[in-house]
């Protein structure tokens, strides 16, 4: 039975849909098809369905991913897109379905667009983007369900990019993503407010790309 | 996409899901190829109006009509409508983001009297005057439907017009009448009067209400070829009625989020407090091979994992059997579960019980509605000790451990023996299961008995009877609450002063529109939720207004009273309401309708009998 990795977007709308809710309506998606796709035996039978690196709230992506398994190996995985295209939301595209490369542990790096709005404008956003860059350390708190962690956040960043126009502040950024250290770029805009003394009005984050510990997208 | 302006306010909400839509299933249509634009406003928030089918029902059916886009519309909750409020967005349909205000239809559906103050609010949040007298010529027209418009005069001053009765044809003779108006450039005023000739549509402006000096109403007099009553709209072939092939499937989880089939509409039981059994009135059933197939297309087209049967008692479905030997290969191989919510064990096949058994879950609920058989008798809910015991004693059988008791206190004819019989019937369930010899070992067993308050509802032959006053209710729950012995009995009362408000509003009349919309502008919204339910803002409404809530919840109706609901004909004659409250009285019980009929009046909505064996009128 061949794992199938599924890459989608989840843009606009979708970006409201958690990640409970998203697994849901990939479940449903798949009812509304024919793809052959398996479930898990026993007393509860459900779609094997699993994502590497869940998206926060809040986020969109432009190229997530999860898998599955097909019961049938010779269903044509155009098929798998065409099909699951016609049963999503339109907010929710499939642009391939392959057979899975790379371990979902293969993760270490996710780039992201962090968008930001503020009436203060472009440059003071910079200047305030700098002030934090040019700390020493950034420590920062990062709550999980079992513990609370120090975390220096500064060796961690990559800036890729960074461009500035009207109100808004564009940064690409490569931060550490995956099972062994996740940096969630809100972790970081936070230190941004503490840092300005507030919030920005209105913050965009696209998850643009998933990518190994070699820097090649996540396949 | 999303509007910036709120796209930039949804990470600060709870839920943001709730309020930007783009669901499986939702519509979406070209603004210009649209020309009637309908608002279906749920008045309260999106998880519980997602659950309602008759939403769904005409979602579907306004959609499928070529230039007609209908939008839904759900209260916002706290956190959201404050910062709706403090930027300045105004209530916007969850398609299209378009401010409702633009639309040509605001329809409200009217599933509880304590959602009147969130209509008022969500009026407002679109931005219109809630009193339709203020919103004079303007459009849009607002409308109101369900169940609460049986006796709508409480909120009668904040619509153009009700639709009584179901909406399946009624909905679109209006849309088309509407749309006709409007291409005529005819006023508003103007399309109400041709709308007050559409059997079923009921314009409350142009009804002239006089008081007696008692505060009784004198008379009730139509306007302007308006008729003298107005007789709510059925459907008789529920078969060939609409029924929508796709569901709308919500990302964020509702109350109920899967397929439903509705199987039959009306009820036979008769049960003299429940306003459902009378309302919807005559019993009409679904063809099997119809709901097999809508239930099949409905999961297809959804990808639902659980279809519903649903109805107000779905074993009185005289074709069950045939109905669920046809579902259960498709569902079982689709992994689809079929639930059951509103059963009788009481008709039971052995072959229909052995096929319910296979989808039923343990959870086991029960309602006796009142703990002695004396009281069941006298609000004809036909149910038997025998009936509630062997039901608990199958399901401790089965391992369950636990039962939930529902009943209801203030009943007409009620003493302090029927409160001691509720305690009495529990302990029963409670002894019933430490003498089982095949009961789960080593646990213990938990009855539940929750309690509401009976709130007297129009057209039921309890219209006539008043509510128990407050001090009534406490001292019956304290009498419940001392008597309780055992540790086994878990009870849950709810909070009577809502029950008396719900009370006030569902035999209202027009006086009190001023007290509803007094209550909202201090406050009131989303009233059927605990946490925001005041009844200090009803008492001072109510004391401003110059108005007794005792007046209205606890005051007994002569038989010849001017009921505010009176012209208002959902096909049940007064004498039988009347004749079934004396009943009540003697502690007589009714048949069910398929018995033997009791001459309630519906079947001159169907023209014809409601069943083919009709026995004669009693």
């Amino acid at each position: 039975m061949k794992l199938i990795r599924v890459f989608f977007e989840k843009r606009d709308r979708a970006k409201y849909i958690s990640h409970l809710d998203l697994t849901r309506c990939m479940t449903r998606a798949f009812a509304r098809t024919a793809i052959p796709v398996w479930f898990t035996e026993g007393f509860n039978p459900h779609i094997y369905m699993t994502f590497a690196l869940p998206i926060p709230l809040g986020f969109e992506g432009a190229r997530e991913s999860f898998d599955f398994k097909l019961q049938e190996d010779d269903f044509p995985l155009e098929q798998v897109k065409e099909q699951l295209n016609a049963a999503l939301p339109p907010d929710i595209r499939v642009l391939e379905a392959a057979p899975a490369v790379n371990k979902p542990e293969a993760i270490a790096w996710a780039d992201y667009r962090v968008q930001i709005f503020d009436p203060a404008g472009a440059a003071a956003l910079e200047r305030d983007w700098e002030d934090l860059l040019a700390q020493p350390a950034i420590p920062v708190e990062k709550k999980t369900k079992h513990r609370v962690q120090q975390l220096d956040l500064r060796p961690m960043i990559a800036e890729r990019s960074r461009q500035g126009e009207g109100d808004c502040l564009t940064l690409e950024l490569r931060l550490p993503g995956g099972a062994a250290m996740n940096l969630n770029p809100n972790l970081l805009l936070e230190a941004l407010w503490r840092q300005r003394g507030g919030e920005a009005e209105y913050v965009r984050v696209l998850r643009t790309a998933i990518l190994t510990a070699e820097r090649e997208p996540f396949a | 996409m999303i509007p910036a302006n709120i796209d930039r306010q949804l990470l600060k909400v709870q839920k943001p899901a709730r309020y930007c839509g783009g669901e499986p299933g939702s519509v979406q249509k070209d603004r210009g190829e649209v020309d009637l634009r309908f608002a279906f406003c749920f008045p309260d928030l999106y998880e519980v109006g997602m659950s309602h089918l008759g939403m769904k029902i005409l979602y579907s059916l306004i959609n499928a009509r070529e230039g007609m886009w209908c939008e839904r519309v759900f209260a916002p909750d706290s956190d959201f409508e404050e910062i709706m409020r403090r930027e300045n967005i105004p209530l916007y349909g969850l398609e299209s983001f378009d401010p409702i205000r633009e639309f040509d239809v605001i329809g409200f559906t009217l599933q509880y009297e304590m959602c009147y103050t969130t209509v008022l609010n969500m009026l407002d949040l679109a931005g219109l005057p809630v009193r339709a007298e203020d919103r004079g010529e303007d459009w849009p027209l607002v409308i109101g439907g369900g169940p609460c418009a049986c006796a709508p005069e409480p909120v009668a001053g904040f619509f153009d017009l009700f639709q009584l009765g179901e909406g399946e044809e009624l909905m679109l003779e209006m849309l088309d009448l509407l749309r006709q108006a409007k291409r005529e450039g005819l006023s508003k005023s103007q399309f109400l009067r041709q709308a007050a000739r559409i059997p079923g549509i009921y314009v409350p402006s142009l009804y002239d209400v006089t008081y007696r000096e008692d505060g009784v109403i004198q008379a009730v007099t139509p306007r302007e070829g308006a008729p003298a009553r107005v007789q709510k709209r059925i459907v008789k072939d529920l078969s060939a009625m609409f029924f929508p092939d796709d569901f709308v499937v919500p990302f964020t989880e509702a109350v109920h989020d899967r397929a439903m089939v509705e199987v039959l509409r009306g009820c036979i039981r008769g049960c003299r407090f429940c306003q459902a059994g009378y309302i919807y009135r005559p019993f009409r059933e679904k063809d099997p091979e119809v709901l097999d197939r809508q239930a099949r297309t409905l999961c297809a087209a959804t990808g639902y994992e659980e279809v519903s049967l649903t109805s107000l008692s779905t074993s009185d479905h005289s074709r069950l059997e045939p109905l669920m030997e046809a579902m259960l290969p498709w569902t079982g191989e689709k992994k689809v579960n079929i639930a059951l919510p509103s059963l009788r064990v009481d008709n039971f096949s052995p072959r229909l019980l052995e096929l319910v058994q296979k989808v039923r879950r343990s959870g086991l609920t029960f309602a006796p509605e009142a703990g002695s058989q004396r009281l069941r008798d006298a609000i004809n809910k036909n149910v038997t000790e025998e009936e509630v015991l062997a039901t608990a004693r199958t399901a401790f059988a089965g391992g369950c451990t636990s039962m939930k008791l529902y009943f209801m206190m203030g009943l007409p004819t009620e003493t302090p023996e029927d409160i001691d019989a509720m305690l009495e019937l529990a302990q029963k369930v409670v002894d019933l299961y430490y003498r089982m010899p095949d009961k789960p070992k080593g646990r213990g067993v938990q009855v539940t008995i929750s309690v509401a308050c009976f709130v007297p509802k129009p057209h039921t032959p309890f219209q006539f009877e008043p509510q128990d006053s407050l001090e009534q209710f406490r001292e019956k729950q304290k009498r419940l609450l001392e008597k309780v012995s055992s540790k086994k009995i878990r009870i849950n009362y709810h909070d009577a002063a809502t029950s008396r408000v719900e009370a006030v509003l569902a035999r209202g009349d027009r006086r009190l529109d001023r007290v509803v919309e007094a209550v909202w502008r201090a406050g009131g919204n989303l009233e059927g939720w605990d946490q925001h339910f005041s009844v200090e803002r009803w008492d001072d409404a109510l004391a401003q207004a110059g108005l007794s809530a005792d007046f209205y919840a606890c005051r007994r109706r002569d038989y010849g009273e001017v009921l505010p609901w009176d012209h208002l004909d959902y096909g049940l004659a007064k004498d039988f309401l009347i004749r079934e409250d004396k009943r009540a009285w003697a502690d007589t019980t009714t048949e069910n309708c398929r018995r033997r009929c009791s001459g309630c009046g519906a079947n001159r909505l169907l023209g014809g009998a409601c069943f083919e064996a009709d026995t004669g009128v009693l």
